[in-house]
Order: structure tokens, then C-alpha cells, then sequence
């Protein structure tokens, strides 16, 4: 099979899942580099430069979280976090940590695939583009230097600090940010316990974007994780 | 003549006293008994309270409300809307005190003084009556403060009384499910199995193929096999999150959020279920927050939602409502089908209880379950109602513990 696209480190204990991962990314033109371990991981990371990571949370020797942990010291490696079911707070953990995005098992190829390619995206756009003048997705338009929004050809007016929470949004268009992470950056680190600020603010930003604010098309919930600008089928 | 006319008049007078005083007794007698009457007449722990409320209301004038702890032994307000003569501003904290140490305590935090007294049974302090004292006399003089008394006695008995019938009836049940749980297991595992052995046999299929199958037939295996994976999937999902509920293991993660919030990452996880179907969502105050874990809510309405879809014919609506009131959040979930015959309208949430157990619609009987016992561990309740002219509806109430954080406001830009 011919592979030419960047090299993908896989972290998996199981060897079943790392094997049909492996068959399943090089059938998408992937070269993949697959690891039982978590040290073993960390030092592939170093000595291979791959372009991206895939990495299970659940792993024999190290826990996943350290890994992203160590690992973001002192690299910006995309990571994809594979969690099982029903753990919120590993998953928010993780994105708090440093991880870009995640997905939680069972998943299909097709769900990975997608995140793999819209994460690769994202850091080829990062060098040297610069701050992005104008962003849009469906009806709705950003002008992030001129502070303009519109929902289709009608402005849209808000106040300083919806724009700073919709513009944290933007940046991460596509990604899911975490509650702490939204805190932090539009209110600062003395409100992150403050969640029920992020609440109203997202509500009032709902209801001036969204043309059936409990249908969001745009701004969308991740329970028990964060927000998520949708950027349609990405 | 002077001195018979005094001591008439004495006696007359003296005789006026004793007549009032007995009247006074009769009264307070007869006010017992009407209490007494009606509280034998009541089953329910919530009559029992709704009636204690009442009668104090009567007697001793002002707001009162009956304060009972929760599984941790923490008083809450009753999860039942308060009538007009509930007292609802209440020092959680000095009720608490009085709980625990079995004394009467006066508070005079409010605009008006309260008393809050303990309601002692056989095996403790079951309660707090906290009484607001509009009239002083009414309840400290010495008759009065007995009068009182009594009046808490035949009130705790009346709850201690319902509260063992309760008891009995879970030992029934509790038996009940042991017998049961036989057939229960059979029942999961034929749950499992099925989608299991079309797993293996569309993947054994696809395995010991030497070049028979076209490219359409692998391609249907394939799917058969993704599409019942997924089907166990959500069984064992259902399953293994029941028994984490069941064990108790389950801490609330209580935060701020907006009902709106919940009711939308609910729809948006069954966006492709219900592509064909209209959902009509009726919210006022969606925005108000509610201090609930909203990962476990947003499974409540995902549930009841993926039953509404299920269970009626396709093209009819869903109706959503969703109303938040100073004493909490009400969110209902009605369909228009079939509905739920009334002998079982509390059946249904029992776990792997069916209405139809050999129909074909994928599921364990799970569902409800995992619903009702989220609600509870919100001190919640949950019932299911026949809607006219046809379907059901699917009722949750959560109390509502404080007040919403207010938040600096912001000048518009």
C-alpha cells in the first residue's frame, strides 16, 4: 500500500483495536507508527517528529494524561485523545491538559478519519497565516479585527465580552473548548470556578446567533466538556 | 347586702372564667381531633404534610412548612410546590442544628420570628416544623405550647405510620425482584446475544469468503456488523451506567445551566432519529439556570426522547415543555401514541420491565429506569401520564436547592 501522508503515532494497549487502527489509517494513505506503551510513546514522539497522535487514555504503564502532560512540555503535538464511555471529566481533563480533540470508543473510521484530517488542517493553516480577518460558516460571518458579526445579511450586535467568548469560539472553530478553558480566556483565571458566567453569556450568544436557540446550528454543547463551533461536516 | 352582692359578683365572674377556660379546652380538644380525623384518613408521607401545614396554619397562625432530610440526613424543602400558607423562607441551617440536637431553637432572622421545633418519633428526630410566629401568645402560652405539642406528636406518628407501610412494601417488592431476577438475566443476555450472533455470523461470512461475495454483498455484512455493534453498544452502555446508579456510586455533579442547554444536546444526540419527525419545544425561560449535573440530565431527556420516538407512529410530534419556577424545574415530554395502559404508568420504570416483552423493539427495558433513578438522586420525581386524546406524557419535577448566582453586569457594547 502507498503511504504519503504525515507519519501518525498510534498509543494503544490493545492489540486488537492497535491492529485494526493501523490497517484501517493505512488504508487512508497514512504511514503509521503504533505503540503499546506509554513510554514508548513518549519517546517515538522524540525521535520520529510524527504529525500527529492518537493516544488511549487507558494505558498499562503510564496514565494517558501523563503522557499529554510530559508530552506538553515540550511539544505541540495535535493529540487525539480515544477515551471509553461516560468519562467526562477524563475527557475534559485531557483538553485541559493540552489535547486537541477527542473521541470516545466505540467510534467509526469514518469519525476518526474526519477528526484526523480537520486536526491536520488546522495546524498546516497555523505558520505564518497570521490572525484570520474574516470567518464564516453557513449564514454566519465574523470580521474578528472590525468586531462585525452577521447572521446572514443582518449585523448582529454584542456586547465586549459575547464577542470575546464568540471569538475563542473561532479560533477553535470545529474544536471543542473546555468550560475552564472559555473562562480562563475570556474572563480570566480568577473566574474558572465561576461556570454559571459561561452559562448566561453563551444563552444571550444563542439567542442573538441562533434562529431556534434550544436547536443551536452553530454554537453546540458538548455535555459535561465544553463548546464547540460547528463547522458543518468537517 | 354589699358583701353577698361581691361575692356574687365573685362567683359570677369566677364562674364566667371557668366557663371560658372550658370552652377554651373544648376548642383546642375538638382542633386535635379534627387533626387527628384527617391525618388517620391519610396514606401518603406528602397528605400526611400537606394536612400537618394545614392544621398548624389554622391553629396557631402564620406560614409553617415540614422540613425532612434527604438520603444524607441534610433537610431540604419538600419536593411537593408549597401551597399558599407554606413557609418557604426558612434558615436551612438553624433547622439543621434543631435536627440534630432534637431541641427547639427561636430564630429571628426573617421579618418574622421563627420557631423551629423537632418532630420526635420512636426511632428519633424525623423532622423540622419551622413555624412562623405571627402571634406570640399563640404559641408560647402555657396551653397553647401543649396544644402544639400534640399536635407535632400525632403528626410524627402519622409519618412514622407511613413511613413503615412504606417500609413493608419495599420488603415485598424487594422480594419480588429477587424472583425476577432470574428471568431478568435471561432476558439481558438474549438482549446481547442477538445482535452478537449476527456480529459473528456476517464477520465469519466475510472471513472464509474465496471470492464468492460481490463487492454489494460485502458491503452489507459489513454494515450488519457496524450497525448491531452499535446496538450492543447502547445495551451495555444502559446497563453498566443502571449499575453504577444502582450501586450508589454515582456523585452529582452539580453546576449552573440552562434548561435550554440540556433539551439541545439532547436533540442534537438524536438529530438522525428523529430527522423525520417534528419536535415542538416550548420553553419561557429557557435561559434561567438550574443547579443540576447536566450530563445526567441531558441522559434523562435522551431516554425519554428515544422512547417518544419508539413508541409512536412515525410522523407524529413530540412535545417538549419546560418550566422553571422559583421552586423548580419541570420538563415534560409527551407522544402521541399508543400511551401506557394505567396499571402499568409505574411499572414502566422498573428496570427491564416491557409492556410488549417479546416485540421487536431493541431494548432491555432499561431506559426508564436509569431515568428515574437519575431524577431521584436529583431528589426528584418522575411519572408517566395518559395524554388525550391519545399518548403519553413523561413528567419530571427537581427541586430547586438555591437561588441562581447572580453575575457583574456588563455595560452593552
Amino acid at each position: 500500500m502507498k503511504t504519503t501522508g504525515p507519519l501518525l503515532l498510534l498509543i494503544e494497549d490493545d492489540p486488537q483495536l492497535r491492529t485494526l487502527l493501523t490497517t484501517a489509517l493505512e488504508s487512508q494513505g497514512y504511514t503509521v507508527f503504533a505503540i503499546a506503551s506509554g513510554r514508548e510513546g513518549l519517546t517515538a514522539a522524540r525521535n520520529r517528529h510524527p504529525g500527529l497522535l492518537i493516544l488511549d487514555l487507558g494505558l498499562p504503564d503510564i496514565d494517558g494524561q501523563d503522557v499529554i502532560r510530559r508530552l506538553r512540555t515540550w511539544s505541540g503535538l495535535p493529540i487525539i485523545v480515544l477515551s471509553a464511555r461516560d468519562q467526562e471529566s477524563d475527557i475534559t481533563q485531557a483538553l485541559d491538559n493540552g489535547a486537541d480533540d477527542y473521541l470516545t470508543k466505540p467510534f467509526s473510521t469514518a469519525e476518526l478519519m474526519s477528526r484526523i484530517k480537520a486536526l491536520l488542517r488546522r495546524v498546516a493553516k497555523l505558520p505564518g497565516g497570521g490572525a484570520q480577518e474574516c470567518f464564516q460558516v453557513d449564514e454566519l460571518k465574523i470580521e474578528l479585527t472590525r468586531r462585525r458579526v452577521f447572521v446572514g445579511e443582518q449585523e448582529i450586535h454584542l456586547t465586549p465580552t459575547e464577542f470575546r467568548l464568540l471569538c475563542v469560539l473561532v479560533r477553535n472553530a470545529g474544536f471543542v473548548v473546555t468550560h475552564r478553558q472559555l473562562l480562563e480566556k475570556v474572563w480570566g483565571a480568577s473566574y474558572i470556578e465561576h461556570s454559571h458566567y459561561l452559562r448566561i453569556y453563551m444563552g444571550q450568544l444563542r439567542h442573538k446567533i441562533e434562529a431556534d436557540p434550544a436547536r443551536p446550528r452553530y454554537l453546540l454543547t458538548e455535555a459535561g466538556v465544553g463548546y464547540r463551533l460547528n463547522m458543518g461536516e468537517n | 347586702m354589699l358583701v353577698v352582692g361581691v361575692v356574687t359578683s365573685n362567683l359570677a365572674a369566677s364562674v364566667r372564667h371557668q366557663a371560658r377556660i372550658a370552652e377554651h379546652r373544648e376548642r383546642r380538644v375538638s382542633a386535635l381531633y379534627r387533626l387527628s380525623k384527617e391525618l388517620t384518613e391519610a396514606c401518603s408521607e406528602k397528605e400526611i404534610i400537606e394536612i400537618g401545614v394545614r392544621h398548624l396554619h389554622v391553629e396557631f397562625g402564620g406560614r409553617n412548612t415540614l422540613l425532612f432530610p434527604d438520603r444524607n440526613g441534610r433537610l431540604r424543602y419538600p419536593i411537593a410546590p408549597p401551597m399558599e400558607i407554606s413557609l418557604q423562607a426558612v434558615d436551612l441551617g438553624m433547622a439543621q442544628q434543631v435536627f440534630t440536637q432534637g431541641q427547639m431553637e427561636y430564630g429571628s432572622t426573617g421579618i418574622v420570628p421563627t420557631v423551629y421545633i423537632p418532630l420526635n418519633s420512636s426511632t428519633g428526630t424525623i423532622g423540622v416544623l419551622a413555624l412562623e410566629s405571627v402571634n406570640p401568645r399563640r404559641i408560647f402560652l402555657p396551653e397553647q405550647r401543649e396544644l402544639l405539642g400534640a399536635f407535632i406528636n400525632q403528626i410524627s406518628h402519622a409519618l412514622e405510620r407511613a413511613s413503615l407501610a412504606e417500609q413493608a412494601k419495599d420488603a415485598t417488592l424487594k422480594m419480588q425482584a429477587e424472583t425476577l431476577r432470574n428471568s431478568l438475566l435471561s432476558s439481558i443476555s438474549h438482549d446481547l446475544r442477538t445482535p452478537l450472533a449476527a456480529i459473528v455470523c456476517a464477520a465469519s461470512t466475510l472471513e472464509t469468503d474465496t471470492g464468492q461475495l460481490d463487492e454489494d454483498r460485502k458491503r452489507k455484512l459489513a454494515s450488519a456488523i457496524s450497525e448491531e455493534a452499535q446496538r450492543m453498544s447502547d445495551l451495555t452502555t444502559k446497563i453498566l451506567e443502571m449499575a453504577r446508579l444502582e450501586a450508589g456510586e454515582v456523585v452529582l455533579n452539580r453546576q449552573w445551566c440552562a434548561p435550554e442547554e440540556i433539551i439541545g444536546s439532547a436533540l442534537r444526540r438524536l438529530d438522525k432519529k428523529l430527522t423525520s419527525r417534528q419536535v415542538n419545544v416550548v420553553m419561557p425561560d429557557g435561559q434561567a439556570l438550574v443547579y443540576v449535573d447536566a450530563v445526567l440530565l441531558q441522559q434523562v431527556m435522551v431516554n425519554l426522547l428515544d422512547n417518544a420516538d419508539k413508541y409512536s407512529p412515525p410522523g407524529l410530534p413530540i412535545d417538549i415543555s419546560v418550566e422553571t419556577t422559583a421552586f423548580g424545574l419541570s420538563i415534560a415530554v409527551a407522544d402521541s401514541g399508543l400511551g401506557i395502559p394505567e396499571n402499568m404508568q409505574e411499572k414502566i420504570f422498573d428496570k427491564f420491565f416491557r409492556i410488549h416483552a417479546e416485540s421487536a423493539q431493541s431494548g432491555v427495558g432499561l431506559g426508564l429506569s436509569i431515568c428515574r433513578a437519575i431524577v431521584e438522586a436529583h431528589g426528584g420525581e418522575i411519572h408517566a401520564t395518559k395524554r388525550s386524546p391519545g399518548g403519553s406524557v413523561f413528567q419530571l419535577h427537581l427541586p430547586v436547592l438555591e437561588a441562581p448566582p447572580t453575575i457583574d453586569s456588563e455595560e452593552k457594547g
